[in-house]
């Protein structure tokens, strides 16, 4: 078994203070540097997971996807007047999780209701950025509910590094010399919601929507 | 001034490498080097996103004091209706320190962000399903020009003006710092990892280990996140004329309980919550203040409104934390708040980092 970090920041004293377990003529000791080194592959672990969206929901949710019960045909093109939920949360940087391959998890998390007797659907999907989500198999995950009363809904989809859009970037001030340019791996977010009444007389509603990167299963 | 460029990727240094009595190498502190770069600036994560608003004024908060070098904007429109392709929309964005406001292309602002530039949707947007013809734009802003207008404070605020055309949503708007492509010797952080060649002298100050100490404490300090940028429409914000605490008109269930919105505090020790900052930007009637809480897993946390007499105006900044060691490490969090008469409007909260 390998390992590379403790799991915890463990507090190093550096910067030139007194203590400073990094000065010049300081013993370097093979702890020392296990700790540097499992600080900042923590670090790099946790700085990468982060919420990227929140939003307000919507009260009025009674579209059902275009064919019941499949959920590639979930309408993502529905606007607010059709009873329709599906907001792009943004195109943000993924990647992998610190010094593993395994790439983050996306999470959803709301509160959902539905009315009797229909479901009410809450789907998260990602896709390349400028594109509707493909609804391909590994892209999206759902959730759904039938309860009537306010409930926590929460769907965590298990991003691939496959997934992951490379994008180049040239950084440069005001028009001049490029100061710094590469690459970032992206992927865009969708976030949507359903409801099998299919009737404005029938809604479902969607409350705090919030989407968030975890670490990997 | 020593500038190195370096791809995203976290090596992997297992503890072993570091075993007592095996042979110290370069390649160690070489890798030690690339592994504190990365963890302090590979993963810069404050940011502020708004999904399908319309025509109005909008408001986002951030903290400067980062060791994110650069921001990322985009945006996207989308099809409202029926596409009129003449239909424009413009998008005006200014930063401000609450003194000084960088709004031209000389304080850092790119064409196309100063609502200088009118943008379209393609001509598909006639035909092809609304989720397929969206129109994307991406913009870059340099901190470092932003930093040379803003000095009054670290707190800057984001201001966005949109005007959509009639037949357009702006479908997202994100600001999203960038990882640093880059180590820069100018920077109070980053070790450029050629100071550990083999056979290479290992020397005190700027290229030495302390460098490393400094990078590692860069990493927990300075890498934020932004746990919650709720963003309304100034002209349509929440409200409160409530004289004891309650939850904000536009920001409640069926029921009358609080939104809440879940979020990940940063899990750095264990069972010890993150510490973050807070603040919002409000307005009172004339000769009224205010109090809004931030609710936590951690506990409650009160930031006191003062008066701004009928004008929107940035808070004071609270401190608070979020408990990561709830379930799944997530921890969820409301708003509430009171005034002492009149009504208390708020069209932007944020929360972020602030770490101990």
């Amino acid at each position: 078994m390998t390992i590379t970090t403790a799991g915890r920041w463990i507090d190093l004293p550096t910067s030139g203070g007194g203590a400073d377990r990094l000065a010049l003529d300081e013993p370097g000791g093979a702890g020392l540097f296990q700790i540097a080194a499992s600080n900042a592959t923590l670090a790099a672990r946790e700085n990468n997971l982060r919420t990227l969206w929140e939003g307000f929901g919507s009260s009025d949710v009674h579209l059902d996807t275009f064919i019941t019960g499949e959920i590639g045909t979930f309408q993502w093109g529905a606007e607010d007047t059709d009873g329709g939920y599906v907001r792009l949360a943004g195109t943000f940087r993924v990647r992998t999780h610190g010094e593993t391959a395994d790439v983050p998890r996306l999470h959803l998390a709301a509160r959902g209701l539905s009315v009797a007797p229909y479901t009410l659907g809450l789907v998260l999907a990602v896709a390349a950025p400028g594109e509707a989500p493909s609804m391909r198999a590994g892209t999206y995950a759902t959730t759904t509910t039938t309860a009537t009363s306010l409930t926590d809904l929460a769907v965590t989809l298990a991003l691939t590094p496959d997934l992951l859009v490379p994008e180049s970037l040239s950084l440069q001030s005001g028009g001049g010399a490029v100061e710094e340019a590469g690459q970032h791996t992206v992927l865009s977010v969708w976030v949507g919601a359903w409801c099998t009444s299919g009737s404005g007389a029938s809604k479902g509603a969607v409350y705090g929507p919030t989407v968030l990167l975890r670490e990997p299963a | 001034m020593t500038t190195q460029p370096r791809a995203l990727v976290t090596p992997a240094l297992q503890s072993q490498a570091f075993a007592a009595r095996a042979t110290a190498r370069s390649v160690h502190a070489f890798t030690l080097a690339e592994l504190a770069n990365d963890a302090a600036s590979g993963h810069c994560g404050q940011r502020w996103a708004l999904s399908r608003v319309e025509s109005n004024t909008f408001h986002g908060f951030y903290e400067s004091d980062t060791t994110a070098a650069w921001l990322v904007v985009r945006a996207v429109l989308s099809r409202k209706g029926a596409a009129t392709l003449t239909d424009a929309t413009t998008l005006t964005l200014t930063v401000t320190d609450g003194t000084s406001t960088a709004s031209t292309l000389a304080d850092g602002i790119p064409d196309g962000l100063r609502g200088d530039r009118s943008l379209y949707l393609p001509s598909s947007a006639l035909w092809a399903p609304r989720a397929e013809c969206l129109a994307s734009h991406r913009w870059v802003v340099s901190l470092a020009e932003l930093r040379a207008v803003l000095s009054a404070s670290t707190r800057w605020r984001f201001d966005l003006v949109t005007s959509t055309g009639s037949s357009h949503y702006l479908e997202s708007f994100t600001i999203e710092e960038a990882a640093r492509l880059a180590v820069d010797t100018a920077d109070t952080f980053g070790q450029l990892p050629q100071n550990y060649l083999p056979r290479g002298v290992v020397v005190d100050g700027a290229s030495g280990l302390q460098r490393i100490g400094a990078t590692l404490e860069a990493a927990f300090d300075l890498s934020r996140r932004t746990y919650h940028a709720s963003s309304i429409a100034e002209a349509t914000p929440w409200t409160t004329t409530s004289t004891s605490y309650a939850v904000l008109t536009g920001d409640a269930e069926p029921g009358g309980a609080a939104i809440q919105y879940v979020t990940r505090g940063r899990r750095m020790r264990v069972a010890t919550d993150a510490r973050v900052r807070f603040r919002v930007r409000y307005k009172t009637t004339a000769g009224q203040t205010a109090s809004i809480r931030l609710h936590t897993g951690a506990g409650t946390y009160t930031l006191a409104l003062g008066d701004t007499s009928g004008a929107w105006a940035d808070s004071d900044v609270a401190t608070a934390y979020l408990k990561t060691s709830g379930v799944g490490y997530l921890d969820a969090i409301t708003w509430d708040a009171k005034c002492t008469g009149g009504t208390l409007s708020v069209s932007a909260r944020c929360v972020w980092d602030h770490p101990l």
